[in-house]
């Protein structure tokens, strides 16, 4: 018996990402994928902002960029700007691409730093085309001839996740996935292997499969509440544990970034899109009652909010396994961490594309499922180790949370990390996992964490001609941002602006709030 | 422990780590850091068990320690190489060239494999090398350069070189000769004095070479680490030979171990290798080493490079290889003090994961279970295959899928055409395989096999290359 049917339960963001990239996959297969998702049962909306990974997934699903920016209200996306993580005041934008260009094979920061040892004052992110670019409110595609600044660099949107599942969901049905409309009410599992059977609706139709994912969010129908797989808890080391988000009327100019700002108890976003403004504030209960945490939160709106504030409960971590039995949890029924370097959408499109290379024949073979669960397993870790980075990279002791952190034990694995880092400006070298070199020295540069020294190869070169090199670099980056266009003029004559006309307070029905 | 800046270095050794290391200190370094190369007297044969190899990762190293492709060729004897050729492998007499190439296409989000498996019958071993430039080229003795940046089927071609340490450490003394190496004749050994932790080199007559910092790079390490460890003899012959074509170095299973056979220009070498025990059957001039690695080969100031560090038996070219990443990997964390803690256990953890995984791409070439065979291989089969490689074998052989660790030494191609040279068969394939009919698979398969077939065709025989080759450079060069 091969597999022929398989069910998605959800159809959140996860729900629809994993429908559309197993009926891509598999159109001209005899597999048939149904999709059951309940419209009693609101979605999370994980992160609205993403990494350039995305577009990969897009591309493979032969997504039209300007179709797709339209239908999501997208914006462009350079990188992440965090507020008041290092010390109260400071900001520093975490870019998708590196800073300057390797000289003599060695990497740019170290020539930086030996110019910061002579006197010399420039920011790194003076040396880095998409900050500058981000900073100036301004976007280009990367261009096409890598020995030109402003090439080298990635980019991803920022895009209402909700539109997204609905426009992935129209893709899906094109592809021949089915929706079934229902709740879940029962699984049955096999007496024998322990395998899920069927799960039963509200309505009383029974879903049999071969396969089942399990895009349930947070509650893990499947993977937990049927198959008791356990999470393992990381709060210890990630202890924010709640949320509030609430949208709000876009002002100011477009910005092709999202922004972090940390809080006495947790941090804020702030995520642009064309139509309105994402906003959430995430916190540890302990140091914070939400009552505070949303008056915080809708204290500090760029504009009035359009919906009522969402409370969100959570705890960090993973399942012990993300693919048990005949079970894959991908999504939130496969693990959370906090949105902080936007993740969430990108732990989904690993477990996809995961899942894709070692879909089951016939059985689900354990051989796969350990493979499976080891790719996962590594890129949650890797994840982990650099979210923890932004909390312990820091010079604030203003608060318990921040007083909290200072006195954490942390994972071997980030103390050889930022030991090497201030020794002498080294990045570990790991092959697998999200987040480059780069971005590691982004952060720790960005939260003041300076080497004490540099690679001895810098020294090589005589001063003067690292200053003319670096020189060269610099201002043709700031050249390059010159001749940039606008972020809103770019989206405008790229034919991605949205016919959504700027939603605002009055337009939207009244919040709930409001009508008391 | 201090917070001092790192002046002065000392290489340790005579051999092919001691001249490549020296070369790449000076090369990467500012002068403000003194290099010294501190002789040790060793047998020059010692430094049999690298083998005789070279990746093609070397053209870029070399060029890196200022060593152009012209001068090796003129200045040496070594030839170009596309990989190895085992002949009569193992329990299933399994013949293939495990050849240097680019990785193979991928059709529809489907690698080649899975298409090469699709349309052959069941009862057939897979036929990789008709789709792989270097082993057609090989096969049939022609070579050229790969063109860069053409879309021609020459561009897929890798090539490495056939280098004997014998014949290129005096090549690399005339060109220590020419830097700012400080070059001090043996008759110092490595010791701890007095009650310091750190290690100098002292002579016989209690004379000091002060060093913050000392590369250990002997290679006649022999000691047996832990019991189970596997320890080997080799001896080398050189016999002259008139020119012939070996492009690929050949490893032959024999009786007592193996023998791998290297053509160089001017004459063969020689190598066999025998598990310990059995050293007394091999000639007079035999060495021996112990296999395996040492955990923590950067401790204090000393640092231990290539065979002192760690070893694999001479079957690939993963001895060079690894040599190469030991150099490599120092340079990247030369100390910025004399405080070097953070330098050594970064050093430490890369050098195992290098080691562990190249270690892993030789245990694959062994299938049996210990019972057949001569004593070095049945030694070799003792040792344990390990999850990480079990891993590997479990998904290519079940579903063709290819399993990778962090920075492996060896990528996914070298691993398929391993798999398959030893008769790994993938019992499926990937299901997006049959998204294209057959007849279009067919075209394509018979498509990349003919302008391979064709290029082949019209590059020249080796030795004719070779002749013109080296003319051109003695004109252009002197």
């Amino acid at each position: 018996m091969t597999i022929k049917r398989i069910c998605i339960l959800g159809g959140g963001t996860a729900g629809w990402m994993t429908a559309a990239g197993l009926s891509n996959k598999f159109k001209l297969l005899d597999i048939d994928i149904q999709l059951v998702e309940s419209d009693q049962i609101g979605t999370v909306g994980v992160g609205e902002a993403t990494l350039p990974h995305i577009r990969f997934f897009n591309d493979a699903l032969g997504i039209d960029e300007r179709e797709f920016m339209r239908e999501t209200c997208a914006t462009f996306k350079l990188g992440i700007e965090f507020c008041d993580w290092g010390r109260l005041g400071d900001s520093y934008i975490h870019p998708f691409g590196d800073y300057g260009e390797p000289i003599e094979g060695v990497d740019f920061h170290h020539f930086w730093l030996r110019l910061l040892q002579n006197g010399h004052k420039n920011r790194l992110d003076d040396y880095s085309f998409p900050i500058l670019a981000a900073e100036a409110g301004k976007f280009q595609m990367p261009g096409k001839d890598v020995s030109q600044i402003g090439s080298n660099f990635g980019y991803a949107y920022q895009f209402d996740s909700s539109l997204y599942a609905k426009f992935l969901r129209r893709y899906c049905e094109t592809n021949g996935v089915k929706r079934t409309e229902g709740k879940a009410v029962k699984t049955t599992l096999s007496p024998e292997t322990g395998f899920v059977q069927s799960v039963s609706l509200e309505d009383g139709a029974v879903i049999t499969a071969d396969l089942f994912i399990d895009c349930s969010g947070f509650r893990g129908v499947l993977i937990e509440q049927a198959l008791e797989t356990g999470y393992e808890d990381w709060s210890q080391w990630l202890p924010c544990n709640r949320a509030v988000a609430v949208p709000c009327e876009a002002r100011g100019k477009s910005l092709p970034y999202t922004r972090a700002t940390a809080r006495k108890a947790g941090w804020q976003w702030r995520i642009p899109l064309q139509h309105r403004t994402g906003n959430g504030h995430v916190y540890w209960n302990e140091y914070i009652s939400d009552d505070e945490a949303a008056h915080q939160l809708t204290s500090t709106l760029e504009g009035p909010a359009l919906a009522d504030v969402k409370q969100l409960y959570f705890k960090t971590g993973k399942r012990r396994k993300l693919w048990h039995k005949n079970v894959v949890a991908i999504g939130l029924s496969g693990g959370f961490l906090e949105p902080l370097e936007s993740t969430s959408i990108h732990l989904i499109q690993e477990g996809i594309t995961a899942l894709i290379e070692l879909f089951p024949e016939d059985i689900c073979e354990q051989s796969d499922a350990d493979e499976y669960n080891r790719r996962m397993d590594l890129n949650f870790e890797r994840v982990r180790d650099f979210l923890l980075l932004h909390y312990v990279a820091t010079q604030r002791d203003d608060s318990e949370m921040w007083r909290y952190f200072r006195n954490m034990t942390l994972p071997d694995s980030l103390i050889e990390k930022m030991e090497a880092w201030n020794s002498r400006g080294y990045i570990l070298r790991y092959e697998h996992g999200v987040f480059l070199p780069p971005s590691w020295v982004a952060v720790m540069t960005g939260q003041n964490l300076m080497p004490s020294a540099y690679d001895r190869r810098a020294e090589t070169l005589p001063f003067e001609d690292v200053l003319a090199k670096t020189e060269r670099i610099r201002t043709e980056s700031f050249a390059a941002v010159e001749r940039t266009a606008d972020h809103a003029d770019f989206i405008k004559q790229y034919g991605a602006q949205t016919s959504i006309m700027p939603l605002t307070a009055g337009s939207m029905a009244a919040p709930l709030s409001a009508r008391h | 422990m201090t917070s001092e800046p790192l002046k002065t270095i000392a290489i340790y050794g005579s051999g092919l780590a001691a001249h490549l290391c020296a070369l790449s200190l000076v090369k990467h370094l500012p002068e403000a850091i003194e290099v010294t190369l501190v002789a040790n007297g060793a047998d020059p044969a010692s430094d049999m068990f690298y083998g005789t190899l070279a990746p093609p990762s070397t053209y870029d190293f070399f060029l890196s320690i200022g060593i152009t492709e012209p001068e090796l060729l003129l200045s040496t004897r070594s030839h170009f190489s596309l990989g190895t050729e085992f002949a009569n492998w193992g329990a299933e007499n399994s013949t293939w060239k495990q050849v240097f190439h680019r990785p193979l296409p991928i059709h529809n989000g489907v690698q080649f494999h899975h298409y090469l498996n699709y349309m052959t019958p069941k009862n057939e071993t897979l036929a990789l090398s008709p789709f792989i430039m270097s082993a057609v080229a090989a096969d049939k003795s022609v070579f050229a350069h790969p063109p860069e940046g053409k879309n021609i089927p020459l561009a897929a071609l890798e090539y490495g070189y056939h280098l004997d340490p014998e014949d290129l450490v005096p090549f690399l003394t005339s060109k220590i000769a020419a830097t700012r190496v400080h070059v001090i004749d043996e008759g110092y050994e490595i010791r701890v004095a007095g009650d310091s932790q750190n290690a100098s080199l002292i002579s016989k007559n209690g004379a000091h070479i002060d060093a913050d910092l000392i590369i250990d790079c002997r290679s006649d390490r022999t000691a047996i680490v832990n019991d189970s460890d596997q320890a080997i003899a080799g001896c080398v012959s050189r016999k002259s030979a008139p020119p012939s074509s070996g492009l690929c170095r050949s490893v032959t299973e024999t009786n007592r171990g193996f023998e791998a056979e290297t053509e160089f220009r001017s004459y063969i070498h020689e190598l066999e290798v025998v598990d310990i025990t059995e050293a007394g059957q091999l000639g007079d001039e035999t060495q021996t080493i112990c296999l395996g690695r040492i955990d923590t080969p950067w401790e204090q100031n000393v640092l231990h490079l290539g065979l002192s560090a760690g070893a694999v038996a001479p079957l690939t070219d993963a001895p060079l290889r690894l040599l190469q990443l030991d150099i490599l990997r120092l340079i990247e964390l030369i100390p910025t003090s004399k405080d070097m803690r953070v330098e050594a256990r970064e050093y430490n953890r890369r050098f195992i994961s290098d080691f562990d995984l190249a270690e892993m791409f030789q245990r694959a070439l062994f299938s049996g279970d210990g019972t057949e065979g001569s004593t070095f291989r049945r030694q070799t089969e003792a040792q344990p295959v390990g999850d990480s490689l079990q891993r590997k074998l479990t998904q290519f052989t079940n579903r063709g899928v290819l399993v990778n660790y962090d920075n492996e030494p060896y990528q996914d191609h070298d691993w398929i055409s391993l798999h398959i040279g030893m008769g790994r068969r993938p019992k499926r394939f990937d299901p997006l395989t049959v998204r294209v009919s057959d007849a279009h698979i067919e075209q394509m398969l018979s498509n990349i096999r003919l302008s391979i077939a064709q290029m082949s065709a019209k590059m020249p025989p080796y030795q004719t290359y070779m002749t013109r080759f080296l003319a051109f450079l003695k004109d252009k060069h002197g």
